[in-house]
């Protein structure tokens, strides 16, 4: 007789949603479910509204990564102005959406993740947490602290708030640049670096206790999807995207973001709000591909900056081709904010960067726009129509936690074959199972655009659909 | 020449979210109490409470954290002592183990009130009910109330 596990709900992620584990008849995992149980439909608010107003109205889709959506539509807004805009308005931008990877990266890792990496997969919940955390290795959680706070803290010096910020507008951004704030964040680059390097040596000499969990977690062959610069850089604001496989051969390249209905198409599943992007040239299921900091890693060429290629080269020695397991997502996201600190570091020692000139005027020219840029969970996409005033008739987003879908469901079905025993959800295999979700770090509350945090369940179902064993984890 | 006493620093953080209603009513009081300009006084606004407010809690002496609170039948001022309370689910924390947090991690955290505001409507966004806007009124008294004291 077949059965089911539920985990529901989830837990340290953004959004709600639960996991369900199918038996057979021998009480082996067979399946496993991730259902998104929340929903807002974003899109539909936006009809009507004028376009200039959609960096503003989208960023509200989220409280965790308002800067990432402000890029994607100021973006696709810029293709409706069908202007150019100053190119130190596009430096200013890139930095603002790296101090957002920076302050989310520094989240996902030191306060959601880590706890399972210090304190163990199998320690009690109710000691596996950031209190705990602090308590034994206050160190390393300071240094979480000190890295979101500073990502925070260039966002609200740059756009005036941490939260919600409306200085990135259509044509570029609202004002420039002044001497104080440039010489304020380049005074903290230095510490940055050094809390990341440290963090880094601490993980590279750590991941190896969790070999299984490496061998386990989300580990096949797929596509990875990213944007690249024009010489193959590692990118995060512009560019075009690749797409490669497991072996990083490249399967796809210099996919523009007016063309990206060519590549991607959306699949719907019955019990879940969060769609299916899969690569369309592949077809579904079988175009399942990964987006992140592990997919940005395995298609960029190189990271043009000189300490990021240092780590860069490193993780490549992981793997011959792509890194392909999904627990290395954390070690990924290490190297990112290594790279976002350089970056921040260079663009702002750039000889316009306090130029005046910001922001390009014109009306809409055209009746369609596309934005694409790299948000901390991977490509964001902002396609918006407009009639001749300007108003939104039709705007599809495509949120990274959507693209990663596929792949988390495939993870999650690895993982609880590996874990799940008997018709009893046991801590340890409930915590990893939820460990795989939590490599893709997903915000449901935008991918769905579901409102709160993330709870989960966890359900057991048999063959006959009768749930056996349920685990509920709630605020 | 007596040296003088360098003012107490405190730390206001509104919490909430001002497109929900009368959960803006802890960033609408911390937004007003900014306004007043008073020396050491420095004003945060936390649509969630998240955990790098730590560091802003362990380089003050005093803090008050105001929020919207359904359950409160009047504007209510009380003591709050860190705890092991905590959010597990999602980015956010608990202003109890907020405190644990900034003890752990800093050696230290403020003398620290919790002023919750009577709040019942979170439907519209931007505007505070009736009840919401007259608590706030009592909210800012007794703010006042709580600077003086110090």
């Amino acid at each position: 007789m077949s059965r089911t596990i539920v985990i529901d709900p989830v837990t340290r992620i953004e959004g709600h949603s639960k996991i369900t584990i199918f038996l057979d008849d021998h009480g082996e995992v067979r399946d496993a479910r991730f259902h998104v149980t929340q929903f807002r439909g974003f899109e539909k608010f936006c009809e009507g509204r004028p376009f200039t107003e959609m960096p503003a109205l989208t960023a509200r889709t989220c409280g965790i990564c308002p800067v990432s959506h402000l890029m994607a539509s100021a973006k696709a807004c810029d293709e409706i102005l069908a202007t150019r805009i100053p190119d130190t308005a596009v430096k200013l931008r890139r930095i603002l959406n790296l101090a957002q990877l920076i302050q989310s990266h520094a989240l996902s890792f030191f306060h959601l993740s880590s706890p399972d990496l210090l304190l163990g997969m199998d320690a009690d919940p109710a000691q596996r947490n950031i209190l705990a955390l602090a308590a034994s290795h206050p160190d390393l959680a300071r240094d979480g602290i000190w890295l979101r706070k500073f990502g925070q803290q260039i966002i609200e010096q740059l756009a005036g708030k941490r939260i919600h910020p409306a200085w990135v507008v259509p044509g570029g951004v609202s004002r420039p640049l002044t001497p104080d704030t440039r010489d304020w964040i380049l005074v903290r680059i230095p510490e940055g670096i050094r809390i990341i390097q440290r963090t880094l040596e601490w993980y590279k000499s750590a991941y190896g206790h969790f070999a299984d969990e490496i061998e386990h977690f989300a580990n096949f062959p797929s596509l990875f999807m990213a944007l690249v610069s024009g010489d193959g850089s590692l990118e995060h604001y512009d560019g075009a995207l690749r797409v490669v496989d497991e072996r990083r051969k490249i399967v796809a390249d210099d996919i523009q973001a007016a063309d990206y209905q060519d590549y991607i198409a959306e699949h719907v599943e019955p019990d879940s709000y969060l769609k299916s992007p899969y690569f369309k040239l592949m077809g579904y299921p079988e175009g399942l591909y990964r987006v992140g900091p592990l997919a940005r890693l395995n298609c960029a060429d190189r990271s043009g900056a000189p300490l990021t290629s240092v780590e860069l080269f490193a993780f490549r020695k992981l793997s011959k081709g792509a890194v392909l397991s999904s627990f290395h997502y954390h070690y990924a996201r290490l190297i990112e904010i290594l790279f976002g600190l350089e970056r921040i570091e260079q663009l702002l020692n750039e000889a316009d960067i306090l130029s005046g000139d910001v922001r390009a005027h014109a009306g809409p020219n055209r009746g369609e726009g596309v934005g694409m840029s790299e948000a901390p969970r991977g490509m964001l996409l902002h396609h918006y129509k407009v009639d001749r005033n300007g108003l939104v008739t039709w705007a599809n987003l495509i949120i990274a936690t959507g693209h990663n879908n596929l792949a988390m469901n495939k993870g999650i079905t690895q993982a609880a074959k590996r874990y799940v025993k008997g018709d009893k959800i046991k801590e340890g295999a409930l915590n990893r199972v939820e460990a795989v979700i939590r490599c893709y770090d997903p915000c449901l509350s935008c991918s769905t655009h579901a409102l709160g945090q993330m709870p989960i369940v966890m359900q057991l179902v048999g063959p006959d659909g009768r749930v056996l064993d349920e685990q509920a984890r709630f605020p | 020449m007596n040296k003088p006493a360098s003012p107490e620093r405190c730390l206001i953080v509104g919490i909430g979210n001002p497109l929900r209603g009368d959960d803006g009513v802890g960033p609408a009081a911390a937004r007003a109490i900014e306004a007043w300009q008073r020396p050491g006084v420095r004003v945060l606004i936390a649509h969630p409470l998240t955990p790098e407010i730590a560091h802003d809690l362990a380089h003050v002496d005093r803090a008050l954290l105001i929020d919207a609170d359904v359950a409160a039948p009047q504007v209510v001022v009380e003591p709050l002592a860190p705890s092991d309370t905590r959010a597990p689910l999602g980015h956010h924390t608990v202003p109890s183990g907020l405190l644990r947090l900034t003890e752990n991690l800093f050696g230290r955290a403020p003398r620290t009130w919790l002023m919750r505001i009577p709040a019942s409507a979170f439907d519209a966004p931007d505007a505070l009910s009736p009840r919401a806007a007259a608590a706030l009124v009592q909210a800012l008294e007794a703010a006042k109330h709580w600077l003086d004291a110090a």
